[in-house]
């Protein structure tokens, strides 16, 4: 049975942060990110996962009842132990009779939700179910890695019918390294050994050849798609990384997250991915591709069939644009509640 | 906890009217609850509203008290109906009135020996 | 048939700090004032029934508290039982002693308060201080006491056009009365201009609309109306008892602006007592919150529904106003030792009936019929007592 994506739902956090904050505490900032989205003391990963996967709802106009399964990705889920997906079920009413799962640990697990999602409906375990991929992730106020976390959710309703993005294919990278990005169990703050161009070796050569088996398992070239969306970790690097794949600027574009919204883990592949999908149009086709430091890479192909436009006040743009900023002292205190969460 | 996280409602099967949240009798009508779930949609009104400052918050909300300062509470008239007690957020206190339109929205509300509270906060809604 | 019941013996400690006082000692004074109050004699052995009430805020005992009572008075022996009805606990534990009595159970009575709340840490007091809402429903959702009768404060404005000054105008006058009574626990008078200006607590309530927490109890002693003159040569009558119940939430309420507990009690009360709200001389009400003051003025009948504001800024409720209210300074300055409040109401009326208040500038003149109302939480539970000489 062939699955794809029906719909998409994001949530970006009101508050924003600049990068004028950072230069005026630390004299220094991550040249790329513009300003970042923080979430508030009384958001976590859950409650953005949930109200992405209330909009993806409401955005394809699927009833809860027709979900079967619910997967959660996040790097920075509240529990370590007690399922984050069943609190994110139960929020949104789905039924007793669902199947739910949270895959954690890498910010490549946005992508591994929905291709768990694919497997579950492609394979005839259930009609359809929700890709649901939230972070918020922290670190060490001095450490390199801080100023570029940022804070989101994005969800995919993923089914056999009135499917907008058919998912043609996948091709998967595993690749064992150590340093780059980690935390460690029973730790709050992500951190990085900091050894730089090893890393971009290590993130550029394990994209490179995922986006690569990917083309090549699909018969394609870079000037066939439309579209290229990577993980969102540096969209300097990922500009750079496109072009030496072959792929013209404008269409790593339309996908690219981080300038005003940061690195958001795991939530960055769907994030990037509904940002493109809702403006996407049928005949289109388009590679995703995720990266997880120490972990590896999946890629995505995808044929646009149908429109997937979100309810009026509920995309990208309109979240992207509804915000407050604030400051670096308050940007402490709403994080200090979120620490160790 | 249906109740608290997606606000799914008590349609009385004797006179129709929604009770949230469940008791043991209709609050309209008075007889024994039965009744049909109903999913409500988390749009309401603003009935009246307050901000709890100076310290008075109660034990649970003291953390959030001490970050945040004032908070503002209301008491939110959901338009099927019944009406619920939740904070306001993502709005400014000029903006807070009785009668403005609001949605709901999921949120952490407090900690509990470990465990996190969740359930329904209310910003102004959305232009559609 | 039910019998008549008097009160021949009232007694309150002063309201405010008491740290060094057990609740046992501090319920004592208050019950060695009422026997002594019986000034022609009182032999403790022939209270027969005793009931108290506490909410068992601090003071270390939470369960059995009736054995402290016990102890403390050297009752112990007779029943006693404890009622909690919140702040109205011990309003319902003297109706409670009223309807044994007329029952005809016994001929002598004690009912009595004592709470004592300055002996705890600001976090278990909050704590305290939110459990006579919904705890589920209000308390967790970050609601306080205050804040639940500041809703109701906002929609009375909202629905009759009351103004906030005149929330501020009780404060003032409960200040006032509270100078002039040495039980009480404010006792400094303030302007409209200082209780307008004080921080805000819960919009639109201000420092000086919320009654502060104190440490404190009373006692009254009631016996069979025909052997009251063997007590005291001036017994008061309690002419009729009123009590009644509401939605624990108030969000659940048809109308947040009047208490149906209230209307309920006051109406039962003056059905029994055969007098209306003109008959009324004064009256003790429940202010734990200044908007209090103002819908008890409706709903106990002193004048329409939403013009309890015009009432006060009428002047209407001082002494030498068409009712005084809160004469003792009431909740707002006396003091609100939650368990103690309801018959520290009844020790006022007693006291002014029998033309006998502490400070003649307090005296109203001529008061022939008393009215106590007490209510508890945000108006779940009320009880009124008509007294009368």
């Amino acid at each position: 049975m062939q699955a794809g994506i029906v719909g998409c739902g994001v949530y970006i956090p009101r508050l924003r942060i600049k990068r004028e904050e950072y230069q005026r505490v630390w004299g220094y900032s991550s040249r790329w990110v513009e300003e970042k989205s923080v979430a508030d003391f009384d958001e976590d990963s859950i409650t953005m996962g949930v109200e992405a996967a209330s909009n993806a709802l409401r955005n394809a106009k699927v009833d809860v009842s027709e979900i079967d399964a619910v997967y959660f990705a996040s790097t920075s889920p509240p529990y370590a132990e007690k399922q984050n997906a069943s609190t994110i079920a139960a929020a949104l009413g789905c039924r007793s009779a669902t199947a739910t799962a949270d895959i954690t640990s890498s910010t490549k697990s946005g992508a591994s939700a929905l291709l768990s999602c694919l497997d579950f409906v492609g394979s005839g375990r259930g009609r359809a179910g929700l890709a649901v991929a939230a972070d918020c992730p922290l670190s060490a106020p001095t450490g390199a890695l801080e100023h570029q976390l940022g804070a989101a959710g994005a969800a995919m309703i993923v089914g056999a019918e009135r499917v907008g993005g058919l998912v043609e294919g996948s091709y998967s990278i595993v690749s064992e390294s150590l340093g780059e990005r980690f935390r460690r169990d029973g730790q709050s703050s992500v951190t990085s050994v900091d050894l730089g161009p090893y890393y971009e070796r290590a993130l550029e050569g394990v994209v490179t050849s995922c986006v690569i088996g990917m083309m090549e398992k699909s018969h394609r070239s870079p000037k066939d798609y439309d579209w290229l969306v990577l993980q969102g970790l540096d969209d300097g690097k990922a500009l750079e990384l496109s072009k030496k794949l072959g792929f013209e600027e404008g269409k790593m574009a339309r996908g690219m997250i981080c300038a005003k919204i940061g690195d958001v883990g795991a939530a960055s592949p769907l994030l990037g991915l509904s940002k493109v999908l809702e403006s996407a149009l049928p005949k289109e086709v388009g590679i995703l591709c995720s990266y997880g430091a120490g972990g590896g890479a999946d890629a995505l192909s995808l044929a646009v069939e149908g429109e997937m436009k979100p309810a009026n006040g509920y995309g990208y743009e309109d979240y992207l644009a509804r915000k407050e900023y604030i400051d670096y002292t308050t940007y402490l205190k709403v994080r200090k509640t979120l620490g160790g969460s | 906890m249906s109740q608290r996280y997606a606000l799914i409602g008590a349609k009385c099967k004797s006179c129709g009217a929604v009770n949230l949240p469940l008791g043991v009798n209709c609050l309209k009508c008075g007889k024994v609850l039965e009744y049909e779930p109903v999913k409500l949609s988390g749009r309401g009104k603003i009935y009246c509203f307050t901000t709890i400052s100076r310290g008075g918050a109660p034990p649970e909300f003291a953390t959030q008290q001490k970050l945040v300062g004032s908070y503002p509470v209301a008491v939110v008239e959901l338009d099927e109906g019944p009406k619920m007690v939740a904070q306001m957020i993502d709005c400014k206190a000029e903006q807070l009135r009785i009668g403005l339109e609001v949605e709901s929205t999921f949120r952490r509300i407090y900690e509990d020996d470990g465990m996190i509270r969740y359930g329904t906060k209310f910003r102004p809604a959305r232009s559609s | 048939m039910t019998r008549e019941v008097a009160v021949i013996g009232v007694g309150q400690t002063k309201f405010g700090d008491h740290v060094n006082l057990g609740a046992d000692e501090l319920f004592a004074q208050a019950f060695r004032e009422a026997t002594a109050d019986a000034e022609r004699g009182l032999d403790p052995k022939l209270i027969q029934e005793a009931y108290i009430g506490t909410l068992g805020v601090g003071g270390g005992q939470l369960g059995n508290f009736s054995a402290v009572v016990g102890d403390a008075t050297g009752l112990t022996g007779i029943p006693i039982t404890r009622v909690e009805n919140a702040c109205a606990s011990s309003g319902f534990a003297f109706r409670s002693a009223f309807l044994a009595i007329a029952s005809g159970i016994c001929d002598v009575a004690l009912a009595g308060g004592i709470e004592k709340m300055r002996d705890l840490p600001a976090d278990r007091l909050r704590y305290w201080l939110g459990v006579s809402g919904d705890t589920e429903w209000e308390r967790l959702a970050g609601m306080t006491f205050a804040g639940v009768y500041a809703l109701m404060a906002q929609r009375h404005i909202h629905q009759y056009g009351t103004k906030e000054e005149q929330l501020h105008m009780v404060a003032v006058k409960n200040h006032k009365y509270g100078a002039e009574n040495p039980k009480a626990q404010l006792q400094r008078a303030i302007t409209l201009e200082q209780a307008t200006k004080s921080a805000v607590v819960c919009h639109p309530l201000r420092l000086f609309d919320c009654c502060p927490t104190s440490d404190g109890a009373s006692a009254a002693i009631l016996c069979n109306a025909t052997m009251a003159k063997k007590f005291t040569e001036s017994p008061v009558r309690v002419l009729g008892t009123g009590a009644g119940t509401d939605r624990l939430a108030l969000f659940q309420r048809e109308d947040f602006t009047t208490l149906q507990a209230s209307r309920n009690a006051s109406k039962q009360a003056y059905d029994m007592a055969k007098v209306e709200s003109k008959d009324i001389s004064l009256a003790e009400v429940h202010d734990c919150f200044t908007i209090a003051e103002i819908m008890a003025y409706e709903d106990l009948g002193f004048c329409k529904r939403g013009e309890g504001g015009r009432l006060i800024e009428e002047g209407q409720t001082y002494i030498g106003g068409r009712i005084p209210v809160n004469v003792s300074g009431g909740l707002k300055a006396k003091g609100h030792p939650i368990g103690a409040t309801g018959v520290a109401q009844i020790y006022e009326i007693a006291k002014q009936l029998r033309g006998k208040a502490e400070k003649s500038s307090r005296q109203v003149p001529d008061a022939k019929f008393g009215l106590a109302h007490n209510v508890g939480g945000s108006g779940a539970t009320a009880v009124v007592h008509i007294l009368g000489i």
